[in-house]
């Protein structure tokens, strides 16, 4: 052997050991994806449960709701057991109930949040499933219970699901004052162009529902749905916003959950749900007279007030 | 965007930032100095194998002493084998003090954010101080295991190789450090621009974290809201931008090691050139000429290594630099210096002073102006107002979750700056408007961690509140788990759960903030018969938008834009005709009109 193959035999096994030290990074780098992509897989594996279906219909929606026969579970958990139900187009509709009693849960089959069964909830007699997603929540105007907010100016947070030009300031404007928001944020220092959220100011509970009023009314819905949407405003804002309200709501299919009968008693009709039953419906009046659960409650609620005159 | 604090970074070196760095390795200096000794060992011993094979090319081949060959080859293990055990030694030392500084510093955050107040985390959302406590204690890490200590073997190594080629023929040294300019050049290039392009990555990502904190949080929002088009067009964009700049910083690393190779290549045919022609007139020997070969491949390795702990380094100086901030972030609300104050014995209700009380959680918009008044031992007080008014206000501050900015607040005639914050929270009992559940089982969200409370008492407070109507319908009853947030929870039922939970804590002060306001009218009036057996022997202050709820307190205050402007029983303060009447008229007047016979007028 010659000293050159020595040595070159030498500077070859040198060589050598990187790829050795490298192989066994990569096995660690490849099991440490392989891990990652096992988790990657569990999201992309999620099915949308709530998807457009194919053929879905476009419609020119009016705004009659209905819903037939409609039972719904978390789980095993029974939440609303054969709700029927006809809300016509222009109509104000009201819910109260107990705590847990599913009103939530109702009001967010709507919009499809959650999935109705099959041939349970419709809107001008087509199945919400049948429905194209854009559409369907389009023409609904939804106010949670706990909104949420986004960090971004006031006006960008109410034009949120703006179309078209409905994000002008004037339409900003308008939605801000029917939903009684204008007062505050004319004490607000940049008014409209106010940060709210981390990077800005922290709105009170009551702000932020109006917020959320607001935003649900620039996009002009057919449909309009307050989930105890007042819950955190005085009463005293609670009625300027109820008589402002007014106006919008006469051109509108409106649900609204409450617990105050002043709230819902001017409603067209209202619906009691008791362990996710209707367990009565009618007007005001008639619930009244007909001495059941929504009778009581306004019983209860009116001796509260004589209680308090005396 | 909450990128704002990303958006600056610091200096590629900071000289404070590292002192300070440097002390967390303090704890730890017996076994620094392990590894710092382990990996010059084992720089040292890396010079040997060279110059052994020089040895053997130049005396033992030509001399055929087999004898001086086989005692070359046992030098030659035993420095291989030596080299091993120092760097195992080195690595393993390391690395194991890096996961124990790991855990100081997150203990040391945690522990921080424990006493920071809720003002901090109203500025801070979630997303930024996980990554503070995750992803940045990484980066400190890796400079911790990979930088700092290795930095000493490279420029042994370094060193070393200069010093060993100088000594074997200075005349070829200088051939081979003629290309070190030329490193240099490439170096700085590759630092400045790697640098610039590292700061835009870093500032994008934290884009993408923030994003997509906020909107999956809101995701519900953003659907029934048909966000979804216009919003993958802002991720998409985000992501194009964090993309763009990982590509560009790519193109910095893919041209700058070939390069470094590159150099080397050049020094190595230097070598080949010009020592291969001096070897040939006899005067190198052809072993120096094959070590200075060895050890211009060994040469090369370290720089560009440096360079690579330049940007573990620059990593490591924007990450400790953030934690620093956080954890510099003064704590306002500061544990009492000398004896503890003493209270009133456990049980006895408490007496509570606002004594010209203001407060503005942003300078120049006060919440609260000059708010001063008394509640006695076991008085049951409410506090009434328009949205906006600063009732919340005033139990945050109570709490200490803010500190006042003028005048005092007295528990039991004692400043409550002069307490303990730990010890001045259990004192109460707090009904939140905002229930915030944990994942767990019910009973676990009613006992919040404390073993003392026993099945018993949680099963008391479940039936003082009524919980236990719609808890006995659940499947396992108590032992129910609850989801992240209580999703699978009305918000009634959360709401009765928080009852649960104070009354499970019995403390000396009650505090219901807007508690029933979400509750339907039957659940408010069981609630309010429950409240009553509660409140017996306890200060309760309550505050709440329905009139109705506290005409039987004590007393009444009504707070109007940050001020006290009423106080009194509901009576007295009907008969005033004021901004209380006011509010009673408005939430009766419509039943009053349709009810007459119902409603006496006087």
């Amino acid at each position: 052997m010659t000293v050159g193959a020595l040595v070159a035999f030498n500077a070859y096994l040198m060589m050598l050991s990187w790829p050795m030290i490298a192989f066994g990074w990569v096995t660690n780098l490849i099991q440490r994806g392989m891990a990652s992509w096992k988790r990657m897989i569990e999201v992309f594996d999620a099915e949308p449960t709530v998807a457009d279906r194919k053929g879905a219909r476009q419609v020119d929606m009016v705004g009659a709701i209905e819903f037939r026969n409609l039972t719904f579970s978390y789980g095993d958990q029974v939440i609303l057991r054969d709700v029927s139900a006809v809300l016509p187009a222009g109509t104000t509709t009201a819910i109260v109930g107990a705590t847990g009693a599913g009103k939530s849960t109702l009001l967010n089959l709507l919009p499809r949040l959650q999935d109705p069964p099959p041939g349970t909830v419709f809107i001008d007699g087509v199945d919400v499933r049948e429905i194209p997603l854009e559409v369907l929540r389009g023409a609904i105007g939804f106010v949670p219970q706990e909104p949420f907010l986004f960090s971004a100016t006031l006006a960008q947070n109410i034009a949120f699901g703006a179309r078209g030009d409905q994000d002008q300031p004037e339409r900003v404007e308008q939605a801000a004052s029917t939903a009684r928001l204008d007062k505050d944020i004319a004490d607000f220092p940049r008014g409209y162009e106010t940060m709210i959220g981390e990077r800005g100011i922290t709105l009170s509970g009551g702000q932020k529902q109006r917020t959320a009023i607001a935003r649900a009314l620039i996009v002009d819905p057919r449909i309009l749905v307050l989930d105890d949407a007042l819950s955190a405003v005085d009463t005293y804002t609670e009625e300027e916003i109820l008589a402002r309200l007014g106006g919008v709501m006469r051109e509108r299919t409106s649900i609204i959950v409450s617990h105050r009968v002043s709230t819902v008693r001017g409603a067209d009709q209202i619906l009691v749900l008791d362990g996710g039953r209707i367990s009565e419906r009618g007007t005001h009046d008639e619930l009244v007279s007909r001495n059941c659960l929504y009778a009581e409650l306004y019983r209860k609620q009116l001796l509260e007030e004589e209680l308090e005159a005396s | 965007m909450s990128s704002h604090e990303e958006d600056v970074l610091g200096k590629a070196y900071d000289a404070r930032l590292m002192r300070r760095l440097l002390t967390y390795l303090r704890p730890y200096r017996p076994q620094v100095a392990l590894a710092i000794a382990a990996i010059v060992g084992h720089s040292l011993l890396e010079l040997a194998p060279p110059y052994l094979t020089k040895l053997v090319i130049d005396r033992y081949i030509p001399a055929r002493d087999l004898s001086g060959l086989g005692t070359i080859a046992i030098f030659f293990f035993l420095t291989l084998a030596g080299s091993f055990a120092l760097e195992y030694l080195q690595t393993w030392t390391m690395q194991m003090t890096g996961q124990r500084i790991m855990f100081d510093l997150r203990m040391q955050l945690y522990r921080h954010l424990h006493r920071l107040d809720l003002r901090f985390y109203d500025r801070n959302p979630v997303g930024r101080l996980m990554t503070r406590v995750t992803t940045d204690v990484d980066v400190l890490n890796e400079l911790f295991t990979s930088g700092v200590v290795s930095v000493f073997g490279d420029v042994f190594t370094l060193v070393g190789i200069m010093a060993v080629l100088v000594w074997m023929d200075w005349r070829l040294a200088m051939v081979a450090f003629s290309v070190l300019p030329l490193i240099v050049l490439i170096t700085q290039w590759f630092r400045s621009r790697v640098r610039g392009s590292y700061r835009t990555v870093r500032t994008w990502i934290a884009r993408i974290n923030a994003y997509l904190q906020e909107r999956i949080t809101g995701m519900s929002t953003v659907q029934l809201f048909r966000r979804e088009q216009r919003d993958f067009a802002d991720f998409d964009e985000i992501d194009r931008q964090h993309r763009d700049a990982n590509v560009e910083s790519i193109f910095y690393y893919a041209v700058f090691y070939p390069a470094v190779e590159f150099v080397g290549a050049i020094a190595a045919s230097l070598i080949i050139w010009v020592g291969g022609g001096w070897s040939a007139q006899g005067a190198l020997t052809l072993g120096s000429l094959v070590a200075f070969l060895q050890y211009s491949q060994r040469f090369f390795r370290p720089i560009s290594d440096m360079s690579e702990k330049f940007n573990i380094l620059q990593g490591a100086m924007a990450s400790s630099e953030r934690i620093f901030a956080l954890l510099d972030t003064p704590v306002a609300i500061q544990e009492p210096h000398g004896s503890a104050p003493h209270l009133a014995p456990v049980g006895a209700p408490a007496a509570i002073a606002f004594e010209h009380v203001s407060f503005a959680y942003v300078e120049g918009e006060p919440v609260l102006k000059d708010v001063s008044f008394r509640v006695e031992p076991g008085q049951r007080v409410a506090i009434v107002g328009a949205t906006g008014s600063g009732k919340t206000t005033i139990v945050s501050l109570l709490l200490r979750f803010y500190e006042v900015q003028e005048g005092r607040i007295t528990v039991d005639g004692v400043d409550i700056r002069e307490m303990d914050p730990a010890s001045l929270r259990t004192l109460f009992a707090l009904v939140l408007q905002d229930v915030h559940l944990f994942s767990g089982t019910i009973a676990g969200n009613i006992r919040l961690g404390h073993e003392s409370i026993t099945d018993e008492a949680v099963r008391r407070a479940v039936e003082a509140v009524h919980a236990d109507n719609f808890i006995d319908r659940l499947p396992l009853g108590l032992q129910t788990p609850v989801a992240e947030r209580g999703a699978t929870l009305s918000v009634g039922q959360k709401q009765l759960l928080s009852f649960a939970r104070a009354l499970a804590f019995d403390p000396r002060v009650l505090i219901l903030d807007e508690a029933t306001s979400s509750v339907d009218t039957e659940t408010e009036l069981l609630i309010r018969d429950a409240l009553k057996v509660v409140m017996r022997g306890r200060t309760t202050i309550a505050i709440a938008h329905r009139l109705s709820t506290i005409q039987d307190m004590d007393r009444i205050l009504v707070l109007h834009k940050g001020q006290l402007r009423e106080s009194g029983t509901h009576q007295e303060l009907l008969a005033q005709r004021g901004i209380y009447h006011r509010l009673y008229q408005l939430q009766f007047k419509d039943d009053a009109a349709q009810a007459p016979r119902l409603h006496p007028v006087g």
